[in-house]
């Protein structure tokens, strides 16, 4: 039992899509084939047989999947979930077998070199003209010269910290990790690859991702240097909303949505995007390298680009979504809040990626850890 | 409580052990009337350090917030309306007791068998059986769960709940087979032998001597194994087709912090059913227990 | 035990050995073997091919992993060493002085270990926080007059969750083993004048020893491959080797690295196994003459 705590480790927060709590249903009766018109319509292919679906289980709740199913009677909907993408990655490398597997895109290029998925074809996916051109040439999502996904969640990060202990803001990565006033009150994410890019972006490096050995040294030891800067490194949402909440850290690198959350509790917050830049989650969903029931895998695809859901899942959680038809049915506010208020903006983000040289990355995560 | 072994004097749980233990002790003298004491406020320190943070918990389960911290925000029931009312939940947790109810007396039967084999007799290949039954204790869960994935998958068998509890089966049985043979391996064999000598069977052995001597090791083995089967991630991860284990949805829906107060609401009550259960299956052994002793008694009496 | 059972024991220990041994044979040893073919296969990120030692020796040979190592093995046993030290006498009150309320305190003991194991960590934040309940009542008492940090994000923190968490894994066994003392050795002993500690000493331990020795197996030995506690608790610097075999399996996707560190871990604990072993003999040895 001890050792299911474990998997805490591998919790990883908001790199991943999305969850619904609303009844999706009501509204979302539309087609699982192109369009938006609802209610029945049975979906234009006559699906049958038995579709895998291997993803967050957020995205396989009842609320988005029924309607889909009962449009389809005779498909199967298999629903495996995961909790990581290095969980899925392993799993999916021992042999499991699925059609739609839910990516992000920090995970794309491990799993095309593993041979874990295939391309997509753009063709299948009918509202394909209508998504963000940002989100749909984000490193990641267009690898070597094909789409791996259908790019439908993604996020900013940024600076989160207490306006009550910190009056006069922070406006950087490099004053989150170097003022002396923070010291031991920052968290951090547990994962090597934000938190060694933030330590990059915070030095001046503009490519967090190309970094040579050389670089890593001199991220290393400025990670080594600013260490008593920070309290922990946090593994999820609730993780870092308890430590805020708790007073053992003022500040952090973390994600609009928690200044939200906190406000929601009562607990002043304040989110800023970073000098330096805004690193940036993409997730979709993809197709297995050995999927079986490719007609149903892109009706799944299609089904979750559909503006209702996307809108739903906006709403719930402030995530950015992909469709542009999806602005229609949301509020300015709303818009605003996630940032699509001027979507061309998205090209300056900085989307996240596993680098070519992760082992690298991981012997300087290491050599912080163990200093 | 066990065999015919001599008992205490007796006495009930908690406060009344002070109060009974002290009175006893107050013939005796100021020593021992501290020793007593000290062993009271001992026992009742561990107990506080185990639950303390367990109440602390079931407080905070109708704490009104998503953020389980201090202070406390104000009394709210809803984390146990969404618990109850989320279908993927409850049928994950449907999944994971039959899982574990299947598991646990497989254990108890391998756990035992290899408890005996390991401390009853002397063979040349003891020493490599015990590190063979050791051995899965000793490997990380994650690599037992990858190892068992890609060797179902070279066997084309399918993954399922199956799946699932067979290597729940192979991780838990030799924790089972390590407490049973800790007690085995103290525990007089001639009984059994004088048992076996009178013309008792070997089942009448078996259920009048051996399981009355061992019941506390296999009371605290069952729970053990329920409890393992019951909240392993990774095997089951690793192992699991498409129906979803308690850990997996726990897991799996972590991500978002409003799940946080949902899963620490269903874990509290989970827990409160199993403590019922627990209490109330004692209750029905101690009450058959009696009788059970007495027909010990008489077979060992001849 | 002593008795000489020659001939028909093969076919008594085969009954109560076969089936376990079986299922552990095809369902334990078959996925080792498809595993740890991997430790011997160069692989990395990107796939896998040719046969190698290299993935133990880069277990064995970089500093860093001997420094991990050296830190899990001091944490490990600083939390093994305090449990022992309760769980012992916890063991003995509950074989010898419980009385009627043996069983009900087992059955806590053993209960307390059902709760979801995430959510426990966000009470052990409560409780050991700069704002926790500790730090409160040690100012609300005087005794400090600003919080101790040093109490959750530290080895501290990681030593006392451990503990607890793997108290009654450490109790069961001993509690069993002691359980099958005589109690009227334990009087004899008083009657002859022994004070506790030498009955301790002399007595129980000795007795106790398999007990002991099964704990070591049990909580000792998978304390070497924690990764989550210290991870939740340790603050930046909660880095075991368990964290450690993790990284490589689940984010490099270097099973062989993992399973050559776990083949590694797997030798030392063999070792410690033996050796401890051999103490809980000896003991026993000391006892008996």
């Amino acid at each position: 039992m001890w050792r299911a705590l474990a998997r805490i480790g591998a919790v990883r927060l908001a790199l991943g899509s999305v969850s619904a709590l609303a009844v999706v249903a009501a509204a979302c009766g539309g087609g699982a084939e192109p369009g938006p018109t609802p209610t029945g319509a049975g979906g234009e292919v006559e699906l049958t047989g038995t579709v895998t679906f291997f993803g967050y289980e957020d995205s396989m709740r009842d609320e988005i999947m029924r309607p889909f199913e009962e449009q389809h009677p005779d498909l199967r909907v298999q629903k495996a979930p995961y909790s990581s993408g290095d969980e899925a990655i392993t799993k999916l490398r021992g042999g499991f077998q699925a059609d739609v597997v839910e990516i992000c895109v920090e995970d794309t290029r491990r799993m095309i070199d593993l041979g874990l998925i295939q391309p997509i074809d753009p063709a299948r996916i009918p509202e394909w003209d209508e998504l963000f051109p940002a989100l749909k040439q984000a490193d990641g999502v267009y690898v070597d010269g094909e789409y791996w996904l259908v790019p439908e969640q993604g996020g900013t990060s940024g600076i989160v910290y207490d306006p009550e202990a910190v009056p006069d803001g922070i406006s950087s990565f490099r004053q989150l990790l170097t003022d002396p006033r923070l010291e031991g009150r920052v968290a951090l994410e547990d994962t090597a690859s934000t938190t060694i890019a933030v330590a990059a972006l915070a030095l001046g490096y503009e490519d967090p991702w190309s970094l040579t050995d050389t670089d890593l040294e001199r991220v290393k030891s400025f990670l080594i240097d600013h260490k008593s800067t920070v309290r922990t490194l946090y593994k999820g949402d609730s993780d870092f909303l308890n430590l805020f909440r708790s007073g053992e850290i003022v500040a952090g690198y973390g994600y609009p949505d928690y200044e939200l959350a906190l406000e929601k509790e009562g607990i002043p917050a304040d989110f800023v995007f970073a000098e330096e830049g805004q690193l940036t989650w993409i997730c979709g969903y993809g197709l297995s390298a050995n999927a079986q029931n490719l007609d149903a895998a892109y009706a799944i695809l299609n089904w979750e680009t559909e503006p209702e859901i996307q809108a739903f899942f906006a709403e719930e959680y402030n995530y950015l979504v992909s469709n542009r038809r999806t602005l229609d049915l949301l509020d300015e506010k709303l818009i605003r809040r996630i940032g699509l208020d001027h979507p061309e903006q998205l090209a300056q983000a900085i989307p996240l990626k596993i680098p070519e040289n992760y082992d690298r990355w991981l012997e300087v995560w290491r050599e912080f850890k163990a200093a | 409580m066990i065999g015919s072994r001599s008992e205490p004097a007796p006495t009930e749980l908690g406060g009344e052990v002070a109060v009974r233990a002290a009175s006893a002790a107050a013939a005796v003298g100021w020593r021992a009337r501290v020793a007593a004491w000290a062993r009271v406020a001992f026992l009742n320190g561990v107990l506080l350090i185990l639950y303390g943070p367990l109440v602390l918990l079931v407080v905070f389960s109708f704490n009104d917030s998503i953020i389980i911290a201090l202070p406390f925000r104000g009394a709210t029931l809803r984390w146990y309306e969404q618990a109850l009312a989320n279908a993927r939940l409850l049928e994950a947790l449907r999944n994971s007791i039959l899982v574990a109810l299947g598991v646990t007396p497989v254990c108890l039967l391998l756990g035992t068998l290899a408890a005996f084999g390991i401390t009853r007799f002397r063979y040349r290949l003891r020493g490599a059986v015990a590190g063979l039954v050791g051995a899965p204790l000793v490997v990380p869960w994650l690599l037992i769960g990858v190892g068992a994935l890609l060797f179902f998958n070279r066997l084309r068998i399918p993954l399922s709940l199956r799946t699932v509890a067979i290597m729940h089966v192979v991780c838990t049985f030799p924790l089972v087979a390590a407490i049973v043979s800790a007690r085995l391996a103290r525990f007089d064999p001639s009984q059994e032998e004088a048992a076996l000598d009178l013309g008792a069977r070997p089942r009448e052995v078996l259920r009048y001597i051996v399981i009355p001597q061992l019941a506390p090791a296999l009371a605290a083995s069952a729970i053990f194994a329920f409890s393992w089967s019951f909240n392993n991630f990774e095997v089951s991860f690793f192992t699991s087709g498409f129906e979803l284990t308690f850990p997996l949805w726990v897991f799996s829906t972590l991500r978002h912090a409003q799940n946080l107060p949902v899963v620490n609401a269903i874990s509290t009550l989970v827990s409160a059913v199993q403590v019922v259960a627990v209490v109330v299956a004692w209750r029905l052994a101690s009450r058959g227990r009696t009788r059970r002793e007495e027909v010990a008694v008489e077979i060992l009496g001849g | 035990m002593a008795r000489e059972r020659t001939g028909r024991t093969g076919m008594r220990v085969a009954a109560f050995v076969a089936s376990p041994i079986v299922v552990l044979l095809v369902l334990f040893v078959g996925p080792m073997v498809v595993i740890l073919a991997t430790s011997f296969v160069r692989s990395s990120i990107t796939g896998a091919g040719g046969l190698t030692l290299e993935n133990y020796l880069t277990a064995l040979r970089d500093p860093l992993y001997v420094k991990v190592l050296g830190k899990t093995a001091l944490i490990a046993t600083l939390s093994m060493l305090t449990m022992l030290a309760i769980a012992i006498p916890l063991g003995y009150l509950l074989a010898f002085r419980a009385g009627r309320a043996e069983l009900p305190l087992l059955l806590l003991l053993v209960l307390s270990d059902e709760l979801n194991p995430i959510v426990k960590v966000y009470a052990w934040r409560m409780l050991l926080g700069r704002r926790g309940l500790i730090n409160d009542a040690l100012m609300a008492l005087g005794l400090i007059s600003r919080p101790i940090d040093a109490l959750l994000f530290s080895d501290v923190a990681v030593v006392i969750v451990l503990s607890v968490s793997w108290i009654t894994y450490t109790t069961i066994p001993i509690y069993a083993s002691m359980k099958a003392i005589d109690p009227n050795l334990l009087e004899a002993a008083g009657d002859l004048g022994a004070g506790l500690v030498t009955t301790f000493r002399k007595l129980i331990i000795p007795l106790a020893a398999p007990g002991i020795f099964v704990s070591l197996i049990l909580v000792y030995i998978p304390l070497f491959s924690e990764f989550a506690t210290p991870a939740l608790v340790g603050g930046t610097s909660g880095y075991m080797i368990g964290n450690v075999v993790q990284e490589q399996i689940l984010e490099l996707g270097n099973w062989g690295v993992g399973s050559a560190l776990s083949v590694v871990l797997l030798l030392l604990s063999g070792l410690l196994a033996l050796v401890s072993y051999r103490l809980s003999r000896l003991h026993r040895v000391g006892v008996a003459t």
